[in-house]
């Protein structure tokens, strides 16, 4: 798919294939194109070039978005709405005469404010009416855009728990983005990485992080450290980084310490996500 | 699935009580206030006086007339521009809360506007017949209130047509509202666009005369096609001393429907064509 703003290219022939089933994450700085993609795959957007496929349909058309709830970036409502009305509200334009509001709003911690109107909730409260307004008409497909932000710790935790029931225990496929790569690399099976409005990268999670890990070591004398490892160690500050498995850390340590290397502090770093969005797209900032 | 948009734009509707009250009941009933007020000071100012109206006996008072009279008012250019604001505002609000992200996914685009213009019409159906309803309920207080004899006899074709010409006056504000929002997607903008739209239609209708006008004034004033069609329906004169013709009434009657219906398709396809990055 293509998409341009005038002369900005926003999607600039984008190809990506989303295996159905899991947590799809998908992952750029601002203006990568994420929210784009996200707004053509709801009919927000009109496509400037391209195709786009969803559960075996066109998103343009109504029949096929109505298996898919959505919360694109913090969401606005009609602030004369309580939360319940909110969604008894959406699900009637869904076509769903009788929703279980009651349920979606205590599945996402919002029991107690039912009957509020939604103009006095807070930026979190609102995060979490937006999960619970895209989850009332039991969507096959979800698509959450920062669905954390401006949450509190205990709230991104309940969100977290809540994506992977959904996707184990009621098989909802669910695209995330998220500027939390910690967050992306605990909840996420694939990722898919924006650059520019282009796709850089798309693997696994576990492929990704898997071999990535680096040994940081840190002793009293960082030269004696360095003159001991040879070629295996590379300077990194005050530390030294060491290229080696985790299996064979114990063998390193206890080598190191009998040549009479005192071994302040020894952790590894780097495997996650976030060394690999880094390296990428380049970037210094995960945002 | 229209029905669903529908249902859902009613339930909305009848939550935003602002809305409703401001754009769809404050005109009906603060003139029916402000006639329950008059009557009443005229009544306790010449009381007694000899010159009140009851004084002399024998007065009447036909609520069916005022019935049909309130019909007729609904339609003026100062209740007009509540009504042009409750447009404006029922149209503008998925842009003004940015929550066409939240509906639009759940249904078509056509559907969204459809349904928004449905309760509009419905909500307008509402405000023309509040005004029918509370003339009679005026006319009802004069009775009582100055003993006069009471009467009711409402010709029902003639009041239906009324109801119906005023009712498509408002479809046609309604119809260009609803363009001007989708196109500038903000509510003051269709408001002053409405204002300025009735305005310039009664200019039109003052200079063109309705009982003379040639059929291309009709094409460019439509407010003047529904004029013409409540008088005909209620057997009023158009002029001094001229009726409509029924054929004439027929052609501008078209011509209205279609200016409507124009409108409304021209916000449809803009709407369907729009992006929706940002609302």
């Amino acid at each position: 798919m293509t998409k341009r703003f005038g002369a900005v290219t926003a999607l600039d022939r984008l190809s990506l294939s989303i295996p159905q089933g899991g947590i799809y994450g998908i992952l750029g700085a601002n203006g990568a194109g994420k929210s784009t993609f996200f707004r053509l795959c709801l009919d927000l957007l009109k496509p400037g070039g391209g195709s786009l496929s969803l559960m075996g349909g066109n998103p343009a058309d109504a029949v096929i978005r109505r298996h898919i709830g959505a919360m694109i970036e913090t969401p606005r409502y009609p602030p004369f709405l309580t939360a319940a009305q909110l969604l008894t509200m959406l699900a009637r334009t869904s076509g769903i005469k009788t929703p279980d509001t009651g349920y979606w709003l205590a599945r996402v911690g919002l029991k107690d404010a039912a009957e509020r109107r939604v103009h006095h909730f807070s930026v979190g409260m609102k995060q979490r009416l937006g999960i619970a307004a895209a989850l009332v008409t039991r969507p096959q497909l979800l698509i959450l855009d920062e669905p954390t932000s401006g949450m509190d710790p205990v709230g991104i935790q309940e969100m977290r728990t809540l994506m992977r029931d959904l996707a184990q225990r009621d098989g909802v496929t669910i695209l995330l983005s998220s500027h939390l790569l910690d967050e992306v690399q605990r909840v996420c099976d694939r990722v898919a990485i924006f650059s520019k409005g282009k796709l850089v990268a798309e693997e696994s999670v576990d492929k990704l992080v898997a071999g990535r890990e680096r040994l940081r070591l840190t002793a009293t004398s960082r030269d004696a450290l360095l003159a001991t490892l040879g070629t295996r160690g590379s300077a990194d500050g005050d530390g030294v980084f060491v290229a080696i498995a985790r299996a064979e850390a114990p063998q390193l340590l206890r080598s190191l310490i009998g040549n009479g290397i005192d071994i302040v502090e020894a952790r590894w770093v780097g495997g996650g996500l976030e060394q690999y969005y880094m390296e990428q797209t380049g970037t210094t900032d995960a945002r | 699935m229209l029905a669903d948009a529908i249902a859902a734009e009613g339930y909305k509707l009848l939550r935003n009580r602002g809305l409703l009250f401001w754009g769809f009941c404050a005109a009906p009933l603060g003139s029916f206030l402000f006639n329950l007020a008059s009557e009443t000071y005229l009544f306790l100012r010449y009381s007694g006086t000899g010159l009140h109206l009851a004084a002399g006996g024998g007065a009447r008072i036909d609520a069916g007339q005022q019935f049909l009279q309130g019909l007729f008012s609904s339609t003026s250019f100062f209740f007009e521009i509540f009504i042009i604001a409750g447009a404006a505002a029922l149209f503008s609000g998925e842009y003004r809360w940015e929550s066409w992200r939240l509906v639009v996914p759940r249904n078509s685009r056509t559907n969204l506007l459809l349904a928004k213009f449905a309760i509009f019409t419905l909500a307008a159906a509402g405000f023309i017949l509040a005004f029918g309803i509370f003339g009679a309920a005026n006319a009802v207080y004069s009775v009582l209130l100055n003993g006069f004899s009471p009467s009711l006899a409402i010709a029902v074709p003639g009041a239906t047509g009324v109801f119906v010409g005023s009712l498509a006056e408002l479809m046609l504000l309604g119809a260009f509202v609803a363009l001007i929002v989708t196109i500038t997607r903000t509510q003051m903008a269709a408001a002053l666009a409405g204002i300025f739209l009735v305005i310039v239609q009664a200019i039109g209708m003052g200079i063109a005369h309705p009982w003379e006008a040639p059929l291309r004034d009709f094409l460019t004033l439509p407010v003047m096609s529904a004029y013409l069609f409540r008088t005909w329906a209620a057997g009023q004169q158009i002029g001094p001393g001229v009726f409509a013709h029924p054929a004439t009434v027929l052609v501008t009657s078209l011509i209205l429907v279609l200016w409507v219906a124009v409108l409304g398709v021209l916000a449809t396809v803009f709407f369907q064509r729009q992006d929706l990055s940002r609302e």
